[in-house]
């Protein structure tokens, strides 16, 4: 068995804009041939500032979006190339996790209705074995299965994206995707769904893409990163190559943005008192 | 010795809601003094934007309740009529807010809007004085091109550039004070540096008093002299930045900073080469 999962091949991804009747098409490119590859198990962080083409990424190995041209690979299957009755078998291997967890669950729907959808199309449970699937995933997100019978509106941001995480993970994927999945979420609450992320890739294997703006995020949850810029792949590597050794100004000037500069420098005064 | 810029004592908002009044501020008291900078630090709920609120007078229309003192270069803004509000706020107290796109009319050209603010405090000023004084203020939170700009309208320009003008407007008539709730909240990293060096150049350059009002405690570490950390509506700990970033002593503050990730820093700054932005 190979140890890559999922491989991206010069990806390209354009967006025609509006024009007048007698202007000549133009078009944007948001994704401009990007290649990598994600291994099995690993936690992969593709980082970039808004419109910088990552969440079109995302979305096109989702299968939300199709590419301009380019290939992706998932488990040496030709993943574009899936379509009808194959893709929707397909699915249940990549699954998404998005930035609201406010927008992206059904407010009218209990936390039994929301892990049942998932459950019941692609697991085929019923009865006792649903429930107990669902309780289990609630367990797993940290969740108490006491509150199946709650809504979405009952619960703080970040119980909220576990429930959403909970969706997720219920048809057994084999990649996570996560589209800024704590930007929406108070500080103390990021913090826990960001260990809940670590787990999940840590003990459980399963590979993960987490797109994000927040390089200290990345920083401390995943192995590999690629750095977006304009729809390009600036550089990609181990994080700490690339954190510690950029390559590239804009990597640089998206490091020296990155905020608290004032308490990094407390701790480092602390550790070598002068 | 001047009456500080601004000045809470046991200050409590109320909002009336279905089951009666909930408390949104318990009991807040801190001071302000001219030229300083001021965290308000806080997560959703915890009341720190409504302090923010009362303190430029925009409590009324969610009729709420305040109690305690509010006071303002040693004016009391608890009995402020509508017309003073309206004569203080743009003028001496002025704020900006997390989405400069909600802020700004979509359909008038941004140097307009600036100029209304002169407009409106200062009727005296000729099209002309006002045009150039536009023209500066646009310079001075870097907007580039001035001359074209001045006639753009603001979804013609960037979320950087639209935060740039709603900050040219705030600072236009040298306030003593500046609100600022979450104002880089909606921009990328790289922006963000940018808008806050710019805003502390600004205030200290005029001498404007700021209160930051953030989620970020590193955002507020980069750009206060003070910081109170607030919480269910009260202040939890307040003090100088170093001294609660460096030496937190309340738990809950101890939390906050442990729950943001950190960028593992001696290396970064040996590979930025000590780059600022």
């Amino acid at each position: 068995m190979s140890d890559v999962l999922l491989q991206v091949d010069t990806l390209r991804r354009e967006f025609r804009l509006p024009s007048g009747l007698f202007e000549r098409p133009r078009s944007m490119v948001a994704v401009d041939d990007v290649s990598f590859t994600i291994r099995r198990g690993e936690a992969f962080g593709l980082v970039g500032e808004s419109g910088s083409g990552k969440s079109t990424i995302g979305r096109i190995i989702a299968r939300l979006v199709d590419p301009t041209s380019g290939r992706v690979t998932f488990d040496g299957q030709d993943w574009l190339g899936l379509r009808g009755a194959a893709l929707r078998a397909a699915r249940r291997n990549i699954q998404m996790v998005f930035q609201s967890p406010y927008a992206s669950l059904d407010p009218r729907w209990r936390v039994r209705d929301l892990l049942a959808e998932p459950l019941k199309s692609w697991e085929n449970l019923s009865g006792r074995a649903l429930l107990d699937r669902s309780v289990q995933l609630l367990e797993q997100v940290g969740l108490d299965p006491a509150w199946l019978d709650r809504f979405p509106h009952q619960f703080s941001g970040g119980q909220r994206q576990r429930i959403a995480i909970a969706r997720a993970l219920a048809p057994r994927p084999r990649l996570l995707i996560a589209d800024e999945p704590v930007s929406a979420l108070d500080v103390s609450s990021q913090a826990q769904v960001l260990d809940l992320l670590r787990r999940i890739n840590a003990e459980e294997g399963l590979a993960l893409l987490f797109i994000s703006h927040d390089l200290s995020v990345v920083d401390h949850l995943c192995g590999t990163v690629g750095v977006l810029n304009r729809g390009k792949l600036l550089e990609c590597g181990p994080v700490d190559a690339v954190f510690r050794a950029p390559q590239t100004d804009y990597t640089r000037a998206l490091i020296a943005a990155i905020p608290g500069r004032r308490r990094r420098a407390l701790q480092a005064a602390e550790r070598s008192p002068t | 010795m001047n009456a500080p810029v601004l000045e809470l004592r046991d200050l409590t908002i109320d909002y009336p809601g279905r089951g009666g009044l909930t408390r949104a501020v318990d009991g807040v008291s801190l001071t302000l003094q001219a030229g300083r900078v001021l965290g308000v630090v806080g997560e959703s709920g915890s009341g720190k934007s409504s302090i923010g609120m009362a303190a430029m007078g925009l409590t009324a229309a969610s009729h709420a309740v305040i109690g305690g003192a509010l006071r303002f270069k040693g004016q009391d803004l608890t009995t402020l009529s509508p017309g003073d509000w309206r004569s203080l706020r743009g003028d001496r107290i002025s704020m900006v807010f997390q989405d400069a796109m909600a802020t700004l009319n979509p359909v008038l050209r941004v140097g307009d809007q600036i100029a209304d603010v002169f407009r409106y405090h200062r009727p005296g000023l000729s099209r002309r004085d006002i045009r150039a004084r536009v023209l500066d203020l646009l310079h001075r939170v870097g907007i580039h091109e001035a001359e074209k700009r001045i006639d753009s309208y603001p979804h013609q320009l960037s979320g950087g550039m639209r935060q740039r003008i709603v900050i040219a407007a705030a600072i236009a008539l040298q306030p003593d004070l500046l609100i600022a709730d979450e104002p880089t909240t909606a921009l990328d990293v790289t922006v963000q540096a940018q808008i806050l060096v710019l805003m502390q150049d600004l205030i200290r350059e005029q001498g404007t008093a700021m209160v930051l009002i953030s989620h970020d405690l590193d955002v507020v570490g980069d750009t206060c002299d003070d910081v109170v950390v607030m919480r269910h509506g009260k202040i939890v700990e307040a003090g100088p930045v170093d001294r609660v970033l460096g030496h937190p002593e309340h738990p809950y503050t101890r939390e906050l900073l442990e729950a943001r990730p950190q960028f593992r820093a001696a290396e970064v700054a040996a590979a930025t080469g000590g780059l600022h932005v």
